[in-house]
């Protein structure tokens, strides 16, 4: 494999990374949690576009429209449901709370879907005939526009983040949510907005990855975890470092994969991330935050 | 005068030593180091009513994973509960043990002995390169850190054959321990004579160390008393153990079960390395049980001193603020790698017990959902507590698994469904951990008994009033 075709690659994989990365890191700033559940959250939106192209026979496009707003009423209802009486719990404890989350999806699943894994077809078909060369490598044209959508949803969010009102109330209560409740903030719809946006972009993950292999419930474990790296590495402390952390880490995996060594690449990648992080210890872009008595 | 110096002290040592002080007490019972010793003797019945059939085969399997939960909890909740670390890295350690275990005896021909005692070396340098680590990495960072450090593990099980056999995991046998040049034999009679003359001890005063009164002054002095303090810790200890040794042989020799035997020298030249020269006996299922809660048992002994210590203090005193405790003197960096040491050793631990007790190992058991699992046995057990951790491992392990599995078994996922509302349901309403519970059954027992008696009270007023009356009309 060349360069120009694993740096492709990495790019899809990072796109992917980057969207799960952005969804820890926005309820991270807004709920104050770890979310360990969102990769299950996605899952479960997967289940129900699988479910619904198989039983309805709908096209991918209305399909993954139509899970998108379930990944909406999913977050709403975890915020709703769950967070909202936990909010005084401590931050472990919230974390355990997701991972309680986790169990029961992983129980509905089957129990919902039965236990057969199901498949999701392409957004572009996939064929000789779709693919583009460029510099020795050929670029699935499906590929090419999941990572085209996924840089401008980022940018979308960004832009939202940046310059609307609700973005400056999301950024405000990401700062301080006591301070900007007193303010006038309505801080339990900012993360309610949070939740669902995290789901939504769990969602998307999940349907990028299906046609690859199946949809089961382990498909994004890999993925939630590769995404809390990310958010290590580029810092909890902006929106924008996990992003691009995101891609990094994709192309760093790929690249020592290929070159250095099939057995024991990840692992040196790892330990040298654990060393960088020994010297910056939040993350490339994190600030250490300061904590008065 | 010195002759009646050195009389006196016999004589005060020898009362001392035969000082009742626990049999009398009332409270007797409920000092915790007697109740361990009493859970122990509840667990050894789990074989005894599988022989007798009134258990199933699967369901002691079970059990068996529920003591390793427990005891992976309990180093964790060191962690988690006194010191307010996270670990996510938890499953890479347990299957550490499972992998290093099997690799360590096959490798270097050790026995079980001696490749535990390799591999729990190994987990504690990996535990104390972690703690350095967190000197530097606080929050979720350092959650995230101890992540990378079960993925690194996870890898290298996932690809490294020659380590992990790969996707086909490996095959262990069930343990045989040496001690010295005995091998122990943990038989029924042998496990309750153990515990016996351990109450027998404790019971004749001997209750942890002697304290020893902080008079120094000088920095000499200081460590001076420091050394005295070690020798008396170590000879004390090594009292404890002569006399539950000396207990144990008369007690074989009353009963004719013994729990130590020499171990044989082989007569086979066939087998080679370490193993051929000694004739040792493996552990059957239930010996291998046994075996399993007696370290429980001692793990939990273990963590009881460990937490009832300056240690202890020091580690709690950290979690509610680093700079405070520094300012009073604690090493941040000694009690760090104390609190990583121990959760490290004890997963670890775990993990060895895992595969001598399911005798094989698979590497994709030891993921992040697995860590995650076991925080939740200490989160839902509840912090801080020690038979938190067995109640803990018994709601997230044991009803979902033996009980949910039968009752429902054509509904899949409900077990999964009922530990996940079970986990929310009770972090929100119990957020310290399900072992409060008792409080609440207490005040609820409390608050039935004087309604019942308020109401037998009014029974018999009436009943006395009836009587009353009927005696009236009778006049």
């Amino acid at each position: 494999m060349n360069l120009a075709q694993l740096i492709f690659n990495s790019l899809e994989t990072g796109s992917i990374y980057a969207l799960a990365a952005l969804g820890v890191v926005l309820i991270f700033r807004t709920s104050k949690t770890t979310n360990f559940a969102q990769g299950m959250i996605g899952t479960l939106n997967a289940y129900i576009a699988a479910t619904i192209l198989m039983k309805w026979d709908w096209n991918i496009w209305a399909v993954t429209i139509f899970a998108i707003g379930t990944a909406f009423i999913t977050g709403i209802i975890i915020d709703t449901l769950i967070m909202r009486p936990a909010a005084k719990a401590s931050a472990v404890s919230k974390q355990i709370i997701t991972l309680g989350i986790i169990m029961v999806i992983l129980g509905l699943i089957p129990f919902l879907f039965g236990i057969n894994n199901l498949q999701l077809p392409h957004f572009i078909p996939v064929s000789p005939d779709t693919k583009l060369a460029l510099f020795g490598a050929s670029l699935n044209y499906n590929s090419i526009f999941t990572i085209s959508l996924s840089l401008v949803l980022m940018g979308f969010l960004f832009w939202f983040l940046k310059y609307t009102r609700w973005g400056l109330a999301i950024r405000v209560t990401a700062s301080n949510e006591v301070t900007s409740r007193l303010m006038g903030v309505p801080t339990k719809s900012v993360t309610m907005i949070s939740w669902a946006t995290a789901a939504m972009f769990g969602t998307l993950a999940a349907i990028y990855l299906a046609p690859g292999g199946s949809v089961n419930p382990n498909m994004l474990v890999d993925i939630q975890v590769n995404a809390f790296f990310a958010c290590v590495i580029g810092g909890f402390g902006t929106f924008y470092g996990p992003v691009f952390a995101g891609f990094m880490l994709a192309t760093i995996k790929n690249l020592s994969l290929a070159y250095v060594s099939d057995e024991w690449g990840h692992v040196l990648v790892y330990i040298l991330i654990l060393v960088f992080l020994y010297f910056k210890p939040y993350g490339l872009f994190g600030k250490k935050t300061v904590k008065k008595v | 005068m010195n002759k009646i110096n050195i009389l006196d002290k016999v004589k005060s040592n020898v009362t001392n030593f035969f000082q009742p002080k626990g049999v009398f007490d009332k409270n007797f019972v409920k000092k915790p180091l007697i109740m361990y010793l009493i859970f122990g003797l509840l667990l050894l019945a789990i074989p005894f009513l599988q022989e007798q059939g009134y258990i199933q085969f699967y369901t002691m399997g079970v059990f068996g994973m529920i003591i390793i939960y427990t005891i992976v909890a309990l180093g964790l909740n060191l962690l988690l509960g006194y010191s307010g670390l996270i670990s996510l890295g938890t499953a890479g350690f347990i299957g550490f043990g499972a992998y290093g275990l099997p690799f360590f005896s096959n490798l270097l021909g050790l026995n079980f002995t001696g490749a535990l005692i390799v591999t729990l070396l190994l987990s504690a340098l990996i535990g104390a390169l972690i703690g350095l680590f967190s000197l530097k990495v606080e929050g979720v960072y350092l959650a995230i850190a101890t992540l990378f450090v079960g993925e690194i593990f996870l890898e290298i099980f996932r690809n490294v054959e020659w380590f992990t056999n790969g996707f086909s995991g490996v095959k262990f046998h069930y343990p045989h321990v040496i001690l010295l040049f005995f091998q122990l034999r943990i038989t029924v009679t042998s496990f309750i004579l153990l515990v016996l003359s351990a109450l027998i001890v404790i019971a004749l005063g001997y209750i942890g160390f002697k304290k020893y009164k902080n008079k120094q002054k000088s920095k000499i002095e200081k460590k001076e008393n420091r050394i005295t303090k070690i020798k008396s810790r170590l000879l004390s200890i090594f009292k404890i153990a002569l006399i539950i040794l000396g207990l144990m042989l008369v007690l074989q020799i009353v009963l004719g079960e013994p729990l130590l035997t020499f171990v044989q020298s082989g007569n086979s030249i066939t087998t080679t390395g370490f193993r051929g020269y000694l004739k040792l006996e493996e552990f059957d299922r239930n010996q291998t049980f046994r075996f399993i809660s007696l370290i429980l048992i001692a793990s939990m002994f273990i963590i009881y001193n460990i937490v009832n210590s300056r240690t202890g203090r020091a580690l709690m005193a950290m979690s509610r603020s680093e700079h405070a405790a520094q300012s009073m003197g604690i090493s941040l960096m000694k009690y760090r790698l104390v609190a990583f040491i121990t959760a490290t050793v004890f997963a670890t631990l775990a993990g060895t017990l895992y595969v001598s007790w399911f005798t094989s190992a698979y590497p994709d058991s030891w993921t992040l959902g697995f860590s995650l699992i076991l925080i939740a046995v200490v989160v839902v057990g509840g912090y801080k507590s020690i038979f938190g951790m067995f109640l803990g491992a018994l709601i997230i392990h044991g009803i979902p698994t033996f009980y949910l599995k039968e009752a429902f078994a054509d509904i899949n996922g409900l077990p999964f469904i009922f530990t996940g509302v079970l986990i929310i349901v009770v972090i929100l309403f119990y957020p310290y951990g399900a072992i409060y519970l008792r409080h609440d059954i207490k005040r609820l027992y409390r608050y039935l008994k004087s309604k019942i008696i308020k109401f037998i009270h009014l029974i018999k007023q009436r009943i006395q009033k009836s009587n009353d009356s009927e005696v009236n009309e009778d006049e």
